[in-house]
């Protein structure tokens, strides 16, 4: 027939797949902005973090602190966070699911398991990459400068 | 008695912007294992300076500071830390207490830097300053003759050699004050804990058994 054209089935499952290639470079291109955020997010609250607590940093090493438990504080501190993160994010997927299911039963959300995996994993990667520098700073500063701070 | 803490020549220089500001100017000071000395001088003499140095928290310029035999000019950063770990405590006189822990985990954490068992000792310290039923309470739930007692018990839970006390009083009313003195004092008599206490007030300077004064960066003559 005119205007019609006929594939076979591997032609079209090469056009399907093509077509992912697209979405998993968009999903890539998400993920790799989710996890620049995390990172800067991460940054922020722990940079402040330790510059609102400079005093007790200077406490701390005044009982005789060393720098490695000072930048494990932080670092766990950092983790505390970034595992609160997780199980939140955890919960509100499983949260969307529920409820797009709930609204459209017919409908197939399929999240495997290792996607909760690359999730945790990007959020532990981000968390350690944004703690690194305020966790050095609070580990190298000067007690008495921090216990002179306002 | 044997010397347990002396500095030797101790000059601190701060370099500011406008122009270099020497703190110290080579003071000598030796104190006895089991002392109770007081240093007073007006503010801006130094005195604040001379305890950060001897309490290992800051480097001097020149001179340098013996710790129970060790000469710390020659030791490394970590090594300084070791030794204000096993050898000093300090109590300020902001209190400078964690806000969000209880008093009880405030004194226990200094243990818990020593990885050594912290609760049960930290408890027996409270006890030991009048605040065993207070122990739960949080900084901001105490008044601040307590605030401070809380932290003379995380400066000696670590049984210390050395108790170094900066204005120890200096933030709190005279009744508070005794308290804290006579509690300072009563862990000095049958202990034998040494005691360096920073004061610009001559009735706290009057409890300890040596008074050294500062004037300018140096030791004054008596």
């Amino acid at each position: 027939m005119r205007g019609l054209r006929a594939i076979t089935f591997d032609e079209y499952y090469d056009i399907l797949a093509s077509s992912f290639v697209d979405m998993d470079l968009v999903i890539g291109s998400v993920v790799f902005v989710a996890g620049f955020v995390c990172f800067l997010v991460i940054l922020l609250t722990v940079y402040t973090m330790v510059v609102e607590r400079t005093r007790e940093i200077g406490v701390l090493k005044a009982m005789g602190a060393s720098r490695t438990q000072v930048f494990g504080l932080v670092m766990a501190e950092a983790g505390l966070i970034c595992a609160a993160g997780i199980v939140a994010g955890f919960l509100l997927t499983w949260a969307s699911r529920a409820l797009i299911l709930d609204l459209q039963p017919l409908w197939t959300v399929d999240i495997p398991a290792v996607r909760f995996a690359y999730a945790a994993a990007l959020a532990a990667g981000g968390t350690v990459l944004g703690a690194l520098h305020p966790a050095r700073r609070a580990a190298r500063q000067d007690p008495v400068e921090s216990l002179r701070y306002e | 008695m044997e010397t347990i803490l002396e500095a030797r020549g101790l000059t601190k220089v701060y370099r500011t912007r406008a122009a270099p500001t020497a703190a110290l100017r080579g003071v000598d000071l030796a104190v006895r294992r089991g002392e109770f000395i007081s240093v007073m001088g007006p503010s801006g003499c130094g005195k604040s300076t001379l305890l950060y140095l001897l309490g290992l928290l800051a480097t001097p310029t020149e001179g340098t500071v013996v710790l129970d035999g060790t000469d710390t000019g020659a030791i490394s950063d970590g090594r300084r830390t070791h030794l204000r770990r096993r050898h000093i405590g300090f109590v300020f006189q902001r209190f400078n207490l964690l806000a969000a822990l209880s008093a009880e985990d405030n004194v226990a954490i200094a243990l818990r830097l020593r990885h050594e068992a912290a609760q049960s000792r930290a408890r027996e310290m409270l006890a030991a300053v009048g605040l065993d039923d207070k122990r739960r309470r949080h900084p901001s739930e105490l008044s601040v003759g307590e605030q401070q007692r809380v932290a003379i018990a995380r400066a000696l839970v670590t049984r210390p050699d050395v108790l170094l006390a900066d204005e120890p009083t200096g933030n709190l009313d005279s009744e508070a004050s005794d308290r804290v003195l006579d509690l300072i004092g009563r862990f000095h008599q049958p202990s034998g804990q040494t005691i360096v206490l920073i004061t610009h007030n001559e009735k706290v300077a009057e409890r300890a058994e040596r008074l050294v004064r500062m004037r300018d960066g140096r030791i004054a003559p008596n």
